[in-house]
């Protein structure tokens, strides 16, 4: 990554105007990602002035700021305690702490990384993304954008959902990218599944999640249920492995995600 | 730019470019202790504090640290005294080229969690690799110093 020049924001409506003046021009979260890219930055826009690094919380939503590090998403008492510590136990699977500190939720987003820990908890969890001049969009339709919308995101909002969580990483070390990965959440009378990183980007498994939640899960549907997951999500090769072997963790984690969720009361 | 910061308590003035990072600017300005490894955001060799925070600084960019306040090994001197006789004790120190950015890790553990469970330590410095130890003797030592008064 090459910066030209630093733009340090004074309002959304300030950096807005300097994404638009150069498509060089770019938002920075944390960097991290960035810095890999072999990308050319005119002028290199900074949103930390602007407050966007802040949790909040109304009787129905959580709002949570794109500015937010992944490490204060863990951190966050009242957010984990509603989602069973959903979002707790995925950040805690990305880098280390050093890390999570810098990184950022909206950069998290925007990259919509394949082998991203964070987009399958957000899907399970109903994310509604806001942005600055293109206004609200789900996270799920924002995944099937073909463009990504040229703006700024400002916050995401999770609806406040009693539930039961699972997540399930698999990966080569600690420190890798997932093999795969899964979120379930279970409410009162919904069940959403996510599976990422196989190796495209999160999906909810959607006829699933329907054929349970109309059919229940018990001995006679578990072996319906697992048949119809396998033909929904589709698995790919890559240098972390291939997709025969994706398909063999998938049918192992797909039932014990689903176990673990659907035991006792949310 | 001129970017205005503390490091180790005192005020510095560096003139930078809008893409060097501030392990870039501490070693052009002979803070040696940061080391650089990886330079790519996964190994900690390069952790300092930021406003107390642990950091990694291959991936901060100077320009954006503004009136922030930098501490490296330099900065929390008697902790890493205390920290290395541990790491001595234990036989924990090889190369000794991951401790820099480990101490620091250590120290804001310390100052982040209180009464800390070993999975709770693991999952805290994960992010810190060394490539000699094994870890356990490193571990052992750490379990000392988090057990002595701040
Ligand atoms: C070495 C390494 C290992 C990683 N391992 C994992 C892993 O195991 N699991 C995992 O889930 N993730 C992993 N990640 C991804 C990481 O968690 C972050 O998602 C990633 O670094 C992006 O976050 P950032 O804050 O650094 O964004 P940046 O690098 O700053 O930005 C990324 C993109 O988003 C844009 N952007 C940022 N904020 C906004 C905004 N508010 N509005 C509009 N556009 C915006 C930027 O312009 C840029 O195009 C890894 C990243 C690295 C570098
Ligand atoms: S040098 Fe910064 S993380 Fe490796
Ligand atoms: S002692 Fe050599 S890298 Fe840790």
């Amino acid at each position: 990554m090459k910066i030209q020049q630093y733009h340090r924001a004074t309002s959304l409506e300030d950096a807005y105007n300097v994404l638009m003046a150069n498509p060089k021009n770019h938002i920075l979260g944390g960097a991290l990602w960035l810095k890999q890219l072999d990308r050319e930055i005119e002028t290199a826009i900074d949103l930390q002035d602007l407050k966007l690094d802040e949790i909040s919380q109304s009787e129905t939503h959580f709002r949570i700021g794109s500015m937010t590090t992944l490490y204060r998403l863990e951190s966050a008492e009242a957010l984990n305690e509603w989602c069973d510590q959903l979002v707790r136990s995925a950040m805690q699977h990305i880098m280390g702490v050093s890390f999570r500190h810098s990184a950022t939720l909206g950069g998290s987003i925007m990259g919509r990384y394949a082998f991203s820990d964070l987009i399958g908890v957000f899907l399970v969890l109903e994310a509604e993304l806001e942005f600055h001049k293109t206004g609200k969009m789900s996270l799920e339709a924002f995944l099937h954008e073909r463009k990504m919308p040229n703006d700024i995101l400002v916050a995401i909002y999770i609806p406040k959902q009693k539930g039961k969580s699972f997540f399930k990483k698999v990966s080569n070390t600690r420190l890798d990218f997932a093999i795969l990965n899964f979120a379930f959440f279970k409410t009162d009378d919904q069940l959403r599944i996510a599976i990422g990183s196989r190796p495209s980007i999160a999906m909810l498994a959607k006829e699933t999640m329907a054929f349970i939640n109309a059919s229940g899960w018990n001995d006679d549907t578990k072996p319906q249920a697992l048949e119809l997951f396998m033909n929904e999500v589709s698995f790919g090769n890559n240098q972390r492995g291939s997709a025969e072997y994706r398909k063999q963790l998938a049918k192992v984690y797909f039932m014990r995600g689903v176990e673990e969720v659907m035991k006792g009361d949310c | 730019m001129i970017v205005k910061l503390t490091l180790n308590h005192q005020e510095k003035r560096f003139d930078v470019d809008a893409s060097e990072t501030l392990l870039e600017t501490l070693r052009n300005h002979d803070v040696m202790s940061v080391k650089k490894g990886c330079d790519a955001s996964s190994c900690g060799t390069c952790t300092v504090l930021v406003d107390g925070k642990p950091m990694l600084s291959c991936s901060l960019l100077t320009v954006r640290l503004q009136n922030k306040h930098i501490i490296t090994v330099d900065g929390i001197h008697d902790e890493v005294e205390k920290i290395s006789t541990y790491f001595g004790l234990e036989g924990a120190d090889q190369c000794g080229f991951c401790n820099p950015g480990m101490a620091l890790s250590i120290y804001a553990l310390k100052q982040m969690l209180s009464n800390p469970s070993s999975e709770d330590i693991k999952t805290f410095l994960v992010g810190n690799l060394c490539r000699c130890s094994g870890y356990q003797a490193q571990f052992k030592a750490i379990k000392r110093y988090l057990g002595d008064p701040l």
